[in-house]
């Protein structure tokens, strides 16, 4: 089990340097670069700024010194903010992790409830219902959702606010705080669980479908066993499987953002600062991004291995 | 029907709903099982014989499949119209069932122990240290050495006939009355299949259980059986007890059975084989369902389907070869 685990782990190193070679070398075949933005710069300037920010160097110098730097914990220093990009990268991740950790866990739960019901009143009232209900949600672009809910839900019945984090010119601490924070949430991790929830209940519902069908759940049946533990304790753990993959997948998406629903709801999240970081070509903050969300995937991956081994013991590692 | 009857099933119809339209599966099939009695059912692939099985233990997927008339009368309790409570206390408990596949028959992810124990804390309410004293007893009963280690193992860690053999422990793990075996040699190999048999064999009688095999194996037959129900399409062809099936067969699918069987030292250069293929269970003619496939066939057979009949004492066929003269006609 340890030498397994040491072996993963050294398996990383190779994945994150072919990681590191992609993204740096796309962005630097981008011709242009953020000096060349601003075209009320004179040739002079230009050039001393280039020189500045060592942009006149050959790439592969610059590749190294940018992975040298990533070594030592530094993403990079983001040209338009003039700050270091984890400092830039802090200030705006949290605010977009608490709003997909919340989309997340909802969009879980009820993905699992509708899922497992659905199988197990297969092609009734309630699975057509909410599956159709399901899909027309997901269908819906999330731009076109986000100003439905704002039309109805901000401005018509004034229950939410329309957008924001915190109301402008507030001084709430505490408790108070929290709760204007969590009003503004809810519109926008509303929209996210929308958008995502029909895929998800149509996976459980398939895995499900399919495990009830095994020979062990008529095992289970045969023995005299109640519905529920049927249900929950033989068939659902089989069924839950799969999902752990997809579970230790989320965990990079926890952290980057939603670009169209923070646009919308004028959340300060990273998509926003993602998004606006294109527009004005900062591709130190751009690579470093990407770097930190490859890191956070090459790793979850390795938790999902992990994972599938304490959860099936078929794949349990001797 | 003799007073230690202990399962009865009356004209039971078990049919499936498909797409193409209906399929019957299970048509008009009756038969009883006694006290410390052994019931075969034989009959080729999707006769019907698993459909029966599974019917008597409620187990049949609704929808598409529905068991539309009939009775199944477990110690005089009727079990189509039981209530799922009074199922679930009669599954696993006083009739318990094993299956074709031992290695998809048990669930992957819990330990042998997590699911020997299941009926016995469901059924018998005993405390997590009784069950598991029960369940390493099983284990052994079985035959099964090293049965703390089982215990604590996962269904891929052991092979095909040791699964077969934890399934067998579970289902008699609450002492059931009635054991119901869907072909639970077909998926392991010669050797083990012996094995197999023997140790059912050795456990009903030592219990005085009352077993229901299914089986496609007439060798298997011979070697367990008192009473044989022969199917084919879905309908009970021809049911005795085994020496009379055995000894004097009367049914013409019957005969040919035990004509493909092969016999040791025999030198035969090919062995007999019915003609033809099982018809479509979907829109069956009223005729005999074996007609295209038989050598003695006449005129009414294509055109009604023959009534069961006593031929000799507890000896009954459906075959219009053995009606007489006058009905014929």
């Amino acid at each position: 089990m340890n030498s397994y685990f040491i072996k993963r782990i050294l398996y990383l190193i190779p994945t994150l340097i072919g990681a590191s070679i992609l993204i740096f070398f796309l962005y630097s075949l981008i011709p242009g670069d953020y000096v060349d933005t601003d075209p009320n710069l004179t040739a002079e300037r230009k050039a001393e700024l280039k020189e500045l920010y060592g942009l006149d160097q050959p790439v592969i110098t610059r590749y190294f010194t940018w992975v040298g730097n990533l070594f030592q914990g530094d993403l990079g220093y983001s040209l338009q903010f003039q700050r270091p990009v984890t400092e830039v990268l802090g200030n705006y991740i949290w605010s977009s992790f608490f709003v997909a950790l919340a989309s997340l866990i909802i969009t879980w739960f009820l993905a699992i409830i509708i899922g497992v019901i659905s199988a197990t009143r297969h092609y009734s009232l309630f699975d057509s219902t909410v599956t159709f209900l399901v899909f027309a949600a997901m269908a819906t672009p999330s731009f076109f959702l986000g100003l439905i809910m704002i039309k109805f839900f901000a401005v018509d019945l004034g229950w939410f606010p329309a957008g924001g984090m915190i109301t402008t010119g507030s001084n709430f601490t505490g408790l108070e705080y929290f709760k204007d924070l969590a009003e503004h949430m809810i519109l926008p991790v509303l929209v996210l669980v929308m958008l995502s929830v029909g895929g998800l209940t149509r996976y459980f519902r398939t895995n499900m479908l399919e495990v009830v069908r095994q020979d062990f759940v008529r095992t289970a049946r045969a023995k005299g066993l109640k519905e529920r533990v049927v249900i929950f304790k033989h068939a659902f753990r089989n069924a839950m499987l799969p999902a752990i993959t997809l579970f230790a997948f989320e965990l990079p998406a926890l952290f980057s953002g939603a670009i169209i629903t923070e646009q919308i709801f004028n959340w300060p999240g990273i998509g926003a600062i993602y998004m606006q970081a294109f527009t004005v070509r900062d591709y130190p903050l751009l690579m470093g991004f990407t770097m930190f969300i490859a890191v956070l995937t090459v790793i979850s991956n390795l938790i999902a291995d992990l994972l599938y081994g304490v959860a099936d013991p078929r794949v349990r590692l001797k | 029907m003799s007073d230690n009857t202990i399962l009865d099933v009356k004209k039971l119809s078990t049919h499936f709903f498909t797409e193409n339209g209906v399929v019957k599966a299970v048509n008009d099939v009756s038969f009883s099982v006694s006290e410390g009695q052994t019931v075969c059912i034989v009959g080729e692939s999707g006769c019907g014989k698993s459909v029966t099985a599974m019917s008597i233990m409620r187990l049949i997927e609704d929808p598409p499949g529905k068991i539309v008339d009939g009775e199944i009368l477990f110690q005089d309790k009727d079990l189509i119209h039981a209530s799922k409570k009074d199922l679930r206390r009669l599954r696993g408990n006083d009739i318990s069932m094993i299956f074709q596949e031992p290695m998809s028959s048990l669930n992957p992810v819990l330990t042998i122990g997590e699911q020997i124990t299941e009926p016995l804390f469901e059924h018998r309410l005993l405390t997590k240290k009784q069950a598991k004293q029960e369940a390493i007893k099983l284990i052994e009963l079985v035959g099964i050495g090293r049965s703390n280690e089982i215990f604590h193992s996962y269904p891929h860690q052991l092979s095909g006939g040791m699964l077969q053999r934890i399934m067998i422990a579970i289902a008699l793990s609450c002492d059931p009355l009635l054991l119901i075996a869907d072909e639970p040699t077909t998926a392991l190999d010669v050797t083990i299949q012996a094995q197999i048999l023997e140790l059912l064999k050795e456990i009903k009688e030592e219990r005085n259980m009352s077993m229901l095999l299914i089986t496609h194996d007439l060798g298997v037959v011979a070697e367990v059986a008192d009473y044989v129900v022969v199917m084919y399409a879905g309908k009970v062809i021809e049911q005795g007890s085994v020496l009379d099936i055995f000894k004097d067969p009367k049914h013409p699918y019957t005969q040919g059975l035990l004509q493909s069987k092969p016999v040791l030292n025999q030198r035969k250069k090919r062995l007999y084989s019915i003609p033809g293929q099982v018809p479509n269970l979907i829109d069956l003619k009223p005729s005999c369902y074996f007609y295209d496939r038989c050598e003695h066939r006449m005129s009414i057979c294509g055109g009604s389907i023959p009534e069961k009949m006593e031929v000799d004492d507890n000896h009954q066929v459906a075959c219009w070869l053995y009606e007489k003269e006058e009905v014929r006609t």
